[in-house]
């Protein structure tokens, strides 16, 4: 998909678009694309040589009563044929499978770069678990199409031809009432198609809604007991799984009708082969010079549902592809609005003219700062100088923007108005409030940062972010499972876990929100105490509410809520 | 409600619906069946006779009768049956969805609480959609199958003896040997693609989650090369998955194949003998043709009904763990006013540990009074609010209220006085008056625009368009601020004299966290407050506070 928006394109471009996105994704798999569709063209044309084999056996041992001991050859003939065709049935499923797998490999490795491309904090508005949906069951989505409708799309147009021509060369009446029912097949089918794929639309989304509800209250459950209302919620989900049973019965009922009227077309067309054939041989009717053999019957009788049958598969395989195309919108609603060009990560403005040795590590002129989806600007005319080994307490009232500030100088909101000068090479580091715990040890989260860590450096980190202090307590220490499946940790303590990790990169400057919130005095003096040894010569902004944080600082930087007065009096 | 309430009643409720599934698809194949074979016995017949003259004299009607009998009868049957089957399906599914939340509610959150997150849900559902089709999947298909063997293989008999034979072994080979050999060994590798699968779910959402914490670590690039390998691992257990199957389909048909072979040269060896007719010849032949037919999507049905046994064994799993409490078997009844909550040398250890979490916990929490307990992670906070709303009983020693022990009262009186308030307290898909009735149904407008004010969601409220304002899957349009406000909100609807709260401010960040302390303060009024809490608190949040460390409870200085 493009990443330009499409404001004036029709449905059928649309779906053009889409189409040719989808075909771009197997793109890597296009010579097993081919093999999978010679593959089933081949066997399709078997299916002929086959029943020319058993309608000649029967034709020559019935009728002219050959010896059989003579049919060997023949016998040998469909065994090859039926052979072959169960191998190739195989191959043509294997082939259109890892099409299928390669584009959907390459869906997920496509739509993460671009999710992980749109920044941090285009994510942060975001809802991760619809995201991370798309890889697997948007993935899943496509693979019917790959798997599914594109060989049978080939098939449709070959076999049922290659079926028609071998017939007619024994019998054009038959052929002929083959190919006159053929383009009513199609039509009904995109009558049922097109009503099936909407009713199958809306039947999912019902289905997805009434799963939603039945997830929603299954979290809250411990909830909903303590509550009393475990009852109501059970008559609830009852009644909601009903009427999800009465509206999906009424979609179906149509889409069945709708396919026993295609199955009726397919049957009645054979059977007026068969009618055909029979007053044929009885003398009854008679197009031709002479009358249909035995063989010739057989023949066309064993291929009739064999012509409609790719049709039938066709139709099967028709919402496959509207699942691709529902996935293919998805993916584009959900990817939509531009890309931020947020800065390389860590690296905001760097100074324009070449590195003076003397000047200050970090400069912020008359910057304007407005978070991410907010309406007005929370920080504006403020400045501020870091110099080397400084360490700065970064103080004001709630929503006066402290965090807002840090993300700017870290890089990853791009200021309104102003400029932020880094020293060349400086390295900065920025530890949120609440940091991100990954799945994995504690010791894990923090090699993240440095993947090559010696564990005697992985301690000394955890030491002096205090995190050793809870550690020791937990049942392996920092090898002890955390994050999304594994032990629980509190606010204060995640973020001394982020704290050690940006220990771990040991960066030239440290904007830290919030270190020491919510420890108790002991824990706090501390980490201030051990930050302080370790960060020697480096230069730390902190953000804080906390009075022996603000006195462990040399300077004290002051935001004022409301943007009139913001600015900056840095005091000694 | 003492009753066994199993998986098996809930299919069995439907057992009819089901039965006349199974029926119809039977009636659907045999009448495929029957039409082929009839089809060809007559053409064949016709042909003969035709070609000895003999076409004025044949009875043409009778055949062509049955033919278009069995067609409009094969339509006919095949649209109900894929309509009841349906049907029974989503009514199974249904009452598999209340079964299953009305077996889990006595087990939370005591039970389910540890595995916390999303992951046992998403599991869940796919368990729940595996097993409500596993009739009409899979046994159903296979019954029939098997019903149109039987009625075809007793057809053949009539016709001529070897040819059933050859149809019987052809049935067993093809129905039972080719997919139970295709679905062996088979678990193995289920499990771990649903465990890469997993990885694969939990990777990408990390990441996303994470990604600030990526950025801000230079550590992007390597952790999309983590996705791209668990999506490469995923795509190679597919792969794997799909060469069995593929492999299971080859044998299938090869097997077909030969059995089709085998009929044949059976058929016209016994004709050449004189020992069989070519119209009844041709008939065995056809019918052989249309029973592979109908057993090719045999595979697919023992697939189903693998996954579904499977499915239905971790549901079972689940729902037949015994709840943590029982009620008493004479309850005492609680006294009606507000009563002072005792722990008296409470002893605790988790079932299986010999460790003691709660070693000897003496604490009095008197009406009215608010105390928050104190500690590190993993230090038993949580647990003394689980012995506290008695989600787990003590090993030694009593929790009481007024004096009574709780393990002599029923557990819904006793959780009548409780407003609980837990950890990331869910805010459910609804209306703001939805989330907020789950506290008191019966709460009117005015009592919840009293109650919104109190925790200052009043201007939120009239923003997001007044009480029935609808609130998206986990309150998706709410900040977390704003979520854990609702939630006590509810909390505070519950006429309880006792509020229990687990890290209200989780998650929070400090400027919100202490507002939201403050405020919870000046809402509580007579109620009593046992607060947990890792951090530090505001000043006049609690009058007391305790540290627990190793199993004991040390007070704090205010």
């Amino acid at each position: 998909m493009s990443d330009v928006p499409h404001p004036a394109e029709t449905p059928r471009q649309r779906r053009r678009r889409q189409q040719q996105w989808l075909a771009g994704l197997a793109h890597a798999a296009r010579s097993r694309q081919r093999l999978a569709a010679i593959a089933v063209c081949v066997s399709g044309g078997l299916l002929v040589v086959q029943a020319w084999a058993i309608a000649w056996l029967l034709q020559g041992v019935f009728v002219e009563q050959r010896p059989l001991a003579q049919a060997g050859q023949v016998f040998a003939v469909l065994a090859l044929a039926l052979l072959a065709r169960s191998v190739l049935g195989g191959l043509a499923q294997k082939a259109a499978g890892d099409v299928a797998d390669a584009a959907r490999l390459a869906l997920r490795e496509q739509v993460y770069r671009r999710l992980l491309g749109k920044g941090p904090l285009w994510l942060r508005r975001q809802r991760s678990g619809e995201l991370g949906e798309l890889l697997l069951a948007h993935g899943d989505a496509i693979e019917g199409y790959y798997a599914g409708f594109q060989p049978v799309r080939v098939e449709m147009v070959v076999v049922p031809l290659l079926i028609a021509a071998s017939v007619a060369w024994v019998d054009w009446v038959v052929a002929l009432v083959l190919l006159c029912t053929a383009p009513l097949v199609p039509l009904f089918m995109m009558l049922v198609g097109m009503g099936a794929e909407n009713a199958g639309r809306e039947q999912l989304q019902e289905l997805a809604r009434m799963g939603g509800h039945f997830a929603d209250r299954i979290k809250g459950l411990g909830l909903l007991r303590l509550y009393g209302r475990g009852d109501d919620e059970l008559a609830g989900i009852g009644a909601a799984a009903e009427g999800v049973r009465l509206r999906s019965m009424k979609v179906l009922r149509i889409a069945f009708l709708s396919s026993t009227v295609l199955e009726f077309f397919a049957s009645v067309s054979v059977a007026m082969v068969a009618l055909y054939l029979g007053l044929g041989y009885l003398g009854m009717l008679s197009l031709h010079a002479s009358a249909p053999t035995l063989g010739t019957g057989v023949f066309c009788l064993l291929l009739a549902p064999e012509f409609y049958a790719p049709l039938r598969r066709f139709a099967a395989h028709y919402h496959d592809r509207a699942n691709a195309l529902a996935a293919a919108t998805e993916l584009e609603r959900l990817l939509e609005g531009e890309t931020e060009d947020i800065p390389a990560p860590m690296a905001p403005v760097r100074a324009p003219e070449p590195a003076q040795a003397h000047a200050p590590l970090l400069v912020a002129e008359s910057l304007r700062l407005r978070p991410d989806g907010a309406t007005h600007d929370v920080v504006s005319d403020f400045s501020l100088h870091v110099a080397d080994g400084q360490r700065l307490a970064l103080v004001g009232p709630s929503g006066s923007g402290k965090s807002t500030l840090l993300e700017a100088l870290a890089g990853w909101l791009p200021p309104r108005g102003g400029r932020i000068v880094l020293r060349d090479g400086v390295r900065v580091g920025y530890a949120g409030q609440r940091p991100y715990l990954f799945h994995g040890s504690i010791a894990d989260n923090l090699r993240l940062a440095d993947p090559a860590a010696s564990d005697a450096r992985l301690h000394a980190v955890a030491e002096v972010a205090q995190v050793m202090r809870f550690a020791r307590q937990l049942p392996q220490g920092l090898d002890t499972v955390i994050g999304e499946r594994g032990f629980g940790l509190s606010g204060g303590e995640a973020r001394r876990i982020g704290l050690a990790r940006l220990l771990l990169r040991d960066p030239d400057l440290l904007l830290l929100d919030e270190p020491t919130a919510f420890l108790d005095p002991q824990t706090e003096a501390d980490l201030l105490q051990a930050l302080a040894a370790f960060t020697r010569g480096r230069s730390v902004l902190m953000a804080t509410h906390s009075e022996a944080a603000m006195r462990w600082a040399d300077d004290i930087v002051r935001l004022h809520a409301g943007t009139a007065h913001a600015g900056s009096e840095a005091c000694a | 409600m003492n009753r066994v309430d199993t998986l098996r009643e809930v299919f069995a409720r439907h057992r009819w619906r089901l039965l006349l599934a199974v029926a119809l698809l039977l009636l659907t194949m045999l009448a495929g069946i029957g039409l082929l074979g009839l089809a060809g016995g007559f053409l064949t017949a016709a042909a003969l006779a035709g070609a000895l003259g003999a076409g004025a004299t044949f009875n043409f009607f009778s055949p062509s009768a049955g033919i278009r009998a069995l067609t409009l009868a094969r339509i006919g049957s095949r649209y109900f049956e894929k309509l009841v089957g349906h049907d029974a399906t989503l009514r199974i599914a249904r009452d598999l969805r209340v079964w299953f939340f009305r077996r889990a509610l006595p087990l939370a959150p005591a039970r389910l609480g540890s595995s916390r997150t999303g992951e046992l849900l998403a599991r869940l559902m796919t368990d729940i959609g595996e097993v409500d089709g596993l009739m009409v999947r899979a046994l159903g298909p296979l019954l029939a199958l098997a019903g149109a063997i039987l009625a075809t293989v007793l057809a053949a008999a009539l016709i001529h003896w070897p040819a059933a034979l050859v149809l019987l072994a052809l049935s067993l080979l093809v129905g039972i040997g080719v997919p139970v050999l295709a679905v062996r060994h088979g678990d193995a590798g289920e499990a771990a693609r649903a465990r890469h699968r997993t990885d694969l779910r939990t990777l990408a959402y990390e990441g996303l989650e994470g990604a600030a914490d990526l950025t801000a670590l230079d550590a992007r690039d390597d952790w999309i090369a983590r996705v791209d390998a668990a999506a490469r691992q995923v795509a190679g257990g597919d792969q794997r998955r799909r060469t069995r199957l593929v492999a299971g389909n080859v044998l299938h048909s090869a097997c077909a194949g030969l059995g089709l072979l085998a009929m044949l040269w059976l058929v016209l060896s016994a004709f050449e003998a004189g020992a069989l007719a070519a119209p009844l010849a041709a008939t065995l032949l056809f019918l052989t043709v249309a029973l592979l037919e109908a057993a090719a999507g045999c595979g697919q049905a023992w697939q189903a009904l693998q996954s579904a046994r499977v499915s239905a064994t971790r549901l079972q799993a689940i729902v037949e763990q015994p709840p943590a409490v029982a009620d008493p078997v004479q309850p005492v009844a609680l006294p009606a006013q507000a009563a002072t909550v005792s722990f008296e040398q409470v002893v605790f250890g988790w079932p299986g540990e010999s460790r003691r979490l709660l070693d000897g916990i003496d604490l009095q929490l008197r009406p009215g009074e608010r105390i928050a307990i104190r500690g590190d992670s993993g230090c038993g906070k949580s647990t003394l609010s689980a012995l506290l709303l008695r989600l787990w009983d003590p090993r030694q020693g009593a929790v009481r209220y007024g004096g009574i022990d709780l393990r002599d009262v029923v557990q819904d009186d006793w959780h009548r006085r409780i407003a609980w308030l837990p950890q990331g307290a869910p805010v459910f898909a609804g209306s703001i008056a939805d989330n907020l009735r789950l506290g008191d149904p019966a709460a009117d407008e005015e009592r919840m625009w009293a109650v919104l004010e109190q925790v200052r969601l009043t201007g939120w409220a009239w923003q997001q368009g007044g009480l029935s304002a609808w609130l998206g899957e986990n309150g998706a349009t709410m900040s977390a601020g704003q979520a854990r406000r609702l939630a006590l909100a509810r909390a505070l609807l519950r006429d309880a004299p006792l509020l229990v709260l687990d890290e209200p401010t989780e998650g929070l960040d400090v400027d919100t966290a202490n507002a939201l302390l403050t405020d919870l303060a000046a809402a509580l009024g007579p109620r009593s407050l046992l607060m947990i809490s890792h951090g530090h608190l505001p000043e006049g949040v609690v009058q007391r506070e305790y540290r627990l460390q190793q199993g004991r409870l040390t007070p704090l200085r205010p």
